[in-house]
């Protein structure tokens, strides 16, 4: 008896064991319907969330917003009225120069000489929008920063502190500052936000495994919650989507069939 | 892979299509592939392997259809980090090993706790189980540790090789070629009977 007998039995066992196994056909039906189903903590917070906060407060803006025009219309009717002789009097510069860029016809039903200028200040605007927005967003440049810091004084003690990440004491020792050694140690908000996205395929369970009803006890905090939240004594607010957690074939789109159970 | 392993018995014979098929080139997907394509197309290919596997690990096919559905998830999640989807199967193939290792583990303490049934009540799952463990060096390897059935059942039923089953383990191939020859060594009474 060799011990490749014993790997050719244990082969032909295990293989015969598992020929016993054949697993349901509704397989990726469960699969899909575990895809598509909404996280049910998470949309119940939501709709708790939107009936309890979001919609008084939508209807709180809409009238406070109602209040203030209504306050400010009296008060802007003189503005107004003081303002239309000028408006008056802009009138015919405007025309002319809405006439100077109308590009189909010029007066004597010729296109106008000035026709090209409205692409052109159309794509002039164009590139300052993205030239300005770039540098809103990449914000401003270093260079330009040292240049200013040059021209408004003292501008190499200041890059020299701000590159070292140094004070100076007194005598003029620098005092090493706490930027890098005790980053690590505090509970920066940015590592947890990071970990808990690395983490975010798991969030839904986590918050299902720990349901945390310190945060505001209005919710139940049950791991499967019912669709009707209604955590306030409020009328009805419940608006009941009901995100049922429970798989139902008719859930998933029908692209995919299952596979025969052969 | 199995026939080009260079360590393995040459004369093994291969049955792929009962096997875990541990060929990449069957469980690669294209890379541009969304993750529900993906899903649809390893299911149909390595569902049922991927369950007997699980199955033989948790001697529990309900629980093996629900492990390796959370592997199909879980896959489907972290589709857009998946660096290589070549290795979509060898992911699910890991994922569905630390499931059930998960589960074993809860089952430990589950069992622990639970209060004892009485003889004459057979559990649910006792039907299941006794069909899956009618072999005798079935119901052997559940007395082996859990690497060790691991490592067995990924070596001979799933056909890998030890780089394979080390990878999938999260071991060194000296642990798996340690742990299949304790579990072959601690098994043979039993192969040999049934020889």
């Amino acid at each position: 008896m060799t011990h490749i007998d014993h790997e050719e039995i244990l082969r032909r066992e295990l293989r015969a064991a598992a020929e016993f196994i054949e697993p349901a056909a509704d397989g990726l039906t469960h699969i899909r319907a575990r895809l598509s189903a909404p996280r049910p903590l998470a949309v119940a917070w939501v709709m708790v969330g939107w009936t309890t906060v979001g919609q008084p407060a939508l209807v709180r803006l809409d009238q406070m917003f109602e209040a203030v025009a209504e306050w400010l219309r009296p008060a802007l009717h003189p503005v107004a009225e003081r303002l239309h002789p000028v408006t008056e009097r802009l009138q015919p510069a405007y025309r002319k120069v809405r006439a100077v860029f109308m590009p189909r016809t010029g007066p004597g039903g010729r296109p106008s000489r000035y026709a090209w200028l409205r692409p052109a200040l159309a794509m002039a605007a164009v590139v300052a929008v993205v030239v300005v927005g770039s540098f809103a967003l990449a914000g401003v440049p270093s260079g330009m920063i040292s240049q200013v810091g040059n021209v408004f004084g003292n501008p190499a003690q200041s890059s020299h502190n701000h590159g070292h990440g140094q004070r100076e004491n007194g005598s003029g020792q620098p005092i090493p500052t706490q930027s890098s050694g005790n980053r690590g140690a505090s509970p920066s908000p940015s590592a947890s936000c990071s970990r808990s996205a690395k983490r975010a395929s798991s969030c839904p369970r986590s918050a299902k495994a720990s349901a945390s009803p310190s945060t505001s006890p209005s919710p139940s905090p049950s791991p499967s919650p019912s669709p009707s939240p209604s955590p306030s004594p409020s009328p009805s607010p419940s608006p009941s989507p009901s995100p049922s957690p429970s798989p139902s074939p008719s859930d998933t789109g029908g692209s995919i069939n299952p596979p025969s159970s052969s | 892979m199995t026939a080009s392993e260079p360590s393995g018995a040459p004369t093994r014979p291969i049955h792929v299509t009962e096997t875990l098929v541990a060929d990449n080139a069957l469980g690669s997907v294209p890379a541009d592939w969304d993750a529900d394509r993906a899903v649809t197309a390893l299911y149909s290919t390595h569902y049922r392997s991927l369950v007997r596997l699980a199955a033989l690990l948790v001697r529990d096919v309900a629980t093996a259809e629900e492990v390796v559905q959370d592997s199909f998830v879980a896959m489907h999640g972290g589709w857009r980090r998946l660096r290589d989807s070549d290795k979509a199967l060898s992911y699910l193939r890991q994922s569905v090993v630390n499931r059930s290792r998960s589960v074993l583990r809860h089952r430990v303490v589950v069992d622990r706790n639970a209060p004892k049934p009485a003889p004459d009540m057979p559990s649910a799952e006792h039907g299941a189980i006794a069909l899956l463990e009618r072999s005798a060096v079935v119901s052997a390897l559940r007395t082996l540790p859990p690497r060790q059935r691991e490592a067995l059942v990924l070596r001979y039923y799933g056909d890998m090789s030890e780089a394979q089953i080390a990878d999938i383990m999260g071991i060194s191939r000296g642990a798996v070629k340690s742990h299949t020859a304790r579990a072959m060594s601690a098994l043979r009474s039993v192969l040999e009977r049934e020889a």
